[in-house]
């Protein structure tokens, strides 16, 4: 008798657990059937959307937007942390940039190194005394130097605080109406500033933000301060990252743009309105992502204001930037955005399904939280869900296989698709050895890239949870050397 | 087993294609442009003989990418500046009936073609296409008629002025870049614009006013006299743009004017033309413009004081004397920021007595007023030791010993002033 009692308690715990996965499995279902279909919307958003940009090129005449006297002045916000080995190298490339009217603010956070030291010797500056608002809170100013030699450039020397912190000083001395990030070791290519402020000068309305494509420069060449040649990097964890890029550029950005639903504007490289960003309240310094924290918050203040707006992504302005090439380095940046994302979402969670907030609230809004938030843990879950149908009986093994190739087949053309329409737009990759290294690439993008960017994902969020207001040392995205004091 | 297969099998087959795709589309693409080398090179033989007056014969002319790679050839050729080549290769383009099928094509081709002729012809930038690029401006579709207007605007004809501000006119969306891309190379005279301004529909008004502000060279100030006090802040603000790069004989006294607007960013663009316009007489208006309600524009009257006083020292102790803070630390830091303090610490030695005493005037009320980095760090770092003593003396003389040292206190912040 309880032989059998024990074999009923069996069998009906079997049966709630398999009651549960069936239910887990209809949920990942429906989960899938809403968010392929977003996919597609995005991806045809992006080709009608390049397809557009293209054509624009054609007839934009970027002698126009040089010459025009209507192209606003650009404030180039530079925040440098022990940047001493390359930060002449970027300031010579910036005031080399090809735009009429450039006011060049790199902020010094407190380095230990000699990048203070390298600025002075290099641009012979001089200590002066400016008035400013502190419109902004900052970390106290220590002295601010003009160079009389290169007037556009101004170097203000402050107290350590962090990347937001410097940004915010950089404002509170910015005049131009349009301010442009920059991370001190990026390259931009001369006409970047240029292509980037086009839109400002040509769209009807507002142009909020303005942000160009963010390329890897690993393995390309380069000669004095530019890429001489565009070349592929060697090891498989770059080229991955490669394909990465270009998807979540060419088709994620460009798509969200063309429905003015754009949340993320790269801190490495974009173009922000002054006003707009003082409006409201600059930087936060307790987030590490203040880039989509900043984009965020000027949908949410234009929307309330009910004024027309745009933030745009320009596919053709091209900052080249150096991408982790260890897997540990990759592991923190990726954990890094993954908590800063969480943190930002959150902050803006009102915006959720919120119609007040148009195609930003009730579209990007819940894709970034359901899809990119939380797609890590759906797919965990999916995992363990589709093992345990297998275990218990639910899936025979080969559905079980024809669901995982299923999987694997969709993600690996969504990769594809990404190097189609670079295929078929800009064609940074010349040769036809590095087509097919990029398209061998793109079958191990989903597996096993993807399941290793899971994790990195799902690392942040439980660092997240355990430590919300501790960034720690990872506070600042392609600064090196990153010394652990911080 | 095949039902369970079948999606991922048709996934399979797509990524196969896509896969393909790409790299046949690559291929061919390497394929296509061998073969157009192939053209290009038996065209570049023969365009001597060709340009010299000879007609290519019919049968090199059969294959469509033999039409088009001699066509691209000569319309390269047009792109040069040598009036001979550029009529040689006309003539051919004429000769050959390349330029009659594209005319054709441009009338009645499909959408596509239609396109690609317009692009062509305005390449091609002879006269003899203005009319039928006119009457493109009319086509069923939409990019056809974009498309005109460009290669109208790469013409860049004075005839076609009308035509293109008509077309706008009537038009209910035109691509505003395009537009104004097209209407700058051909509108010679900015009074053609002026008629924009005074259109019902406000999206006129400010592609006048914008394209006025672009090409302002010829605009008399008197045109534009009305145009400062139109109802419409947008068309005032470009106009007082537009004063400032034109200048003449009311230009100053409007751009005064322009200073009193209820508006904000005209009297700050009014400010700003001031300022390029150099326009001393304009001296009062700025000074009182230093102490406006708004901080954007205190701070452009501060940088269009520090462009125009020619005597700074005398519009610092006016400031001073007239107790504005704000006003005296705004100009002082202009003069600090365009480097005026630094480059007048070499005065400081000057051999004139007048030259002398300014720039003592001048770096003493900065010094008294906190500005005193630049001539302490010319006291210990300069090269030149009579500058160094000179420094140090009007330091002492100003009681101010402080050592530099990172002068924390020397970048402290204003404390806001006013709102705005």
């Amino acid at each position: 008798m309880p032989f059998r009692s024990h074999t009923i308690l069996l069998s009906e715990g079997i049966s709630a657990v398999v009651y549960w996965v069936v239910l887990l499995n209809k949920l990942i279902a429906c989960y899938y059937a809403l968010v392929l279909p977003v996919y597609a919307v995005i991806i045809v958003a992006a080709l009608w959307s390049s397809y557009r940009h293209r054509q624009a090129l054609k007839c934009r005449a970027l002698q126009r937007v040089r010459e025009s006297p209507l192209t606003p002045p650009v404030s180039i916000l530079v925040p440098a942390y022990n940047e001493a080995l390359s930060i002449c190298e970027s300031v010579r490339g910036l005031l080399q940039l090809d735009y009429p009217a450039i006011e060049i603010i790199v902020i010094n956070d407190g380095s230990t190194d000699a990048t203070l030291d390298a600025l002075r010797r290099e641009f012979g500056l001089v200590p002066t005394r400016l008035a400013w608002r502190k419109t902004l809170p900052c970390a106290n100013v220590r002295c601010v130097y003009i160079s009389p030699a290169e007037r556009r450039l101004l170097v203000i020397d402050k107290v350590n605080g962090c990347k937001s912190d410097a940004l915010n000083a950089g404002l509170n001395f910015a005049t131009s109406p349009y301010f442009c990030t920059i991370d001190a070791d990026v390259i931009l290519e001369s006409d970047a500033l240029l292509r980037v402020m086009a839109p400002v000068l040509n769209e009807r309305s507002l142009v909020l933000a303005a942000g160009g494509i963010v390329r890897v420069v690993n393995g390309c060449q380069v000669a004095n301060g530019a890429v001489a040649e565009v070349r592929l990097p060697k090891r498989s964890i770059e080229v991955l990252q490669v394909i990465e890029y270009l998807r979540g550029f060419l088709f994620g950005r460009e798509g969200w743009s063309a429905l003015n639903a754009l949340l993320i504007i790269s801190g490495a490289f974009g173009v922000f309105s002054r006003r707009v960003a003082l409006e409201i309240g600059g930087y936060r310094n307790d987030t590490v992502g203040e880039d989509m924290d900043l984009v965020v918050r000027m949908h949410r203040h234009l929307r309330s204001i009910r004024k027309p707006y745009r933030i745009v992504f320009v596919p053709d302005p091209v900052c080249w930037t150096q991408v982790p090439a260890d897997l540990k380095t990759l592991v923190r940046q990726r954990a890094r955005w993954h908590k800063g994302l969480l943190d930002v979402l959150w902050r803006s969670r009102c915006m959720f399904f919120n119609p007040r907030y148009g195609p930003a609230g009730m579209l990007a809004f819940p894709y970034q939280a359901a899809v990119e938030l939380l797609g890590p843990i759906v797919e965990v879950i999916g995992i363990i869900s589709l093992t345990l149908s297998g275990v218990l009986g639910i899936f025979r093994w080969g559905q079980l296989l024809s669901i995982a190739l299923f999987a694997y087949l969709a993600g690996t053309i969504l990769s594809v698709s990404a190097v189609l329409l670079e295929e078929l737009t800009y064609r940074r990759y010349k040769t036809m050895g590095e087509l097919f290294r990029l398209l061998a690439y793109t079958l191990f993008d989903f597996f096993p890239y993807r399941q290793f960017l899971i994790f990195c994902r799902i690392k942040g969020m439980v660092d997240y949870v355990r430590r919300p207001h501790q960034w720690g040392a990872q506070q600042r995205t392609g600064f090196k050397p990153a010394p652990a004091a911080r | 087993m095949p039902t369970i297969l079948t999606v991922p099998l048709a996934l399979a087959a797509v990524l196969l294609l896509m896969l393909l795709f790409i790299v046949g589309r690559r291929a061919w693409r390497a394929m296509l442009f061998r073969r157009l080398d192939a053209y290009q090179e038996y065209w570049l033989k023969q365009l001597p003989a060709l340009l010299a007056g000879a007609t290519p014969h019919v049968s090199s002319l059969d294959k469509p990418k033999a039409r088009e790679v001699l066509e691209s050839l000569l319309v390269r050729r047009l792109q040069t500046s040598d009036p001979v080549v550029r009529t040689q290769a006309i003539q051919l383009l004429e000769r050959s009936g390349l330029l009659d099928s594209r005319l054709e094509l441009l009338q009645r081709g499909s959408r596509w073609q239609r396109l690609h002729s317009a692009a062509i012809l305005g390449q091609v930038g002879s006269p003899t296409v203005i009319p039928a690029l006119l009457e493109a401006l009319h086509d069923k579709n939409h990019a056809v008629r974009i498309a005109a207007v460009r290669s109208l605007g790469v013409i860049g004809s004075a005839k076609v002025a009308p035509a293109l501000v008509r077309f706008l006119v009537a038009s209910k969306a035109v691509d505003k870049t395009v537009w104004l891309d097209a209407a700058l190379l051909c509108v010679t005279d900015p009074q053609q614009f002026l008629p924009l301004l005074q259109s019902e529909r406000p999206e006129l008004r400010a592609l006048g006013a914008q394209a006025i502000a672009e090409c302002c060279e010829h605009l008399a100030v008197d045109q534009l006299e009305p145009f400062v006090f139109d109802p419409d802040p947008e068309v005032r603000a470009q106009v007082a743009r537009v004063i400032g790069k034109t200048g003449g004989a009311s230009a100053v006294r409007l751009l005064i004017a322009a200073t009193y607007d209820e508006e904000w960013f005209v009297r700050l663009r009014a400010l700003a033309a001031l300022g390029q316009l150099r326009a001393v007489a304009a001296l009062d208006a700025v000074m009182r413009a230093m102490g406006d309600h708004n901080f954007r524009v205190r701070q452009q009257a501060a940088a269009t004081l520090a462009a125009l006083a020619t005597h700074p020292e005398e519009v610092l102790q006016a400031l001073t004397l007239g107790n504005d803070r704000y006003a005296r630390e705004s100009y002082l830091s202009q003069l600090a920021r365009s480097g005026m303090l630094w480059n007048t610490l070499p005065l400081l030695c000057s051999k004139q007595d007048s030259l002398r005493r300014g720039a003592e005037e001048l770096l003493e009320n900065a010094i008294r007023a906190g500005y005193f980095h630049e001539v302490q760090y010319a006291a210990e770092t300069d090269p030149d030791p009579d500058i160094r003593t000179a420094a140090a003396r009007l330091l002492e003389k100003c009681g101010t010993n402080l050592a530099f040292s990172g002068a924390e206190h020397g970048a402290g912040p204003l404390a806001p002033a006013h709102s705005g």
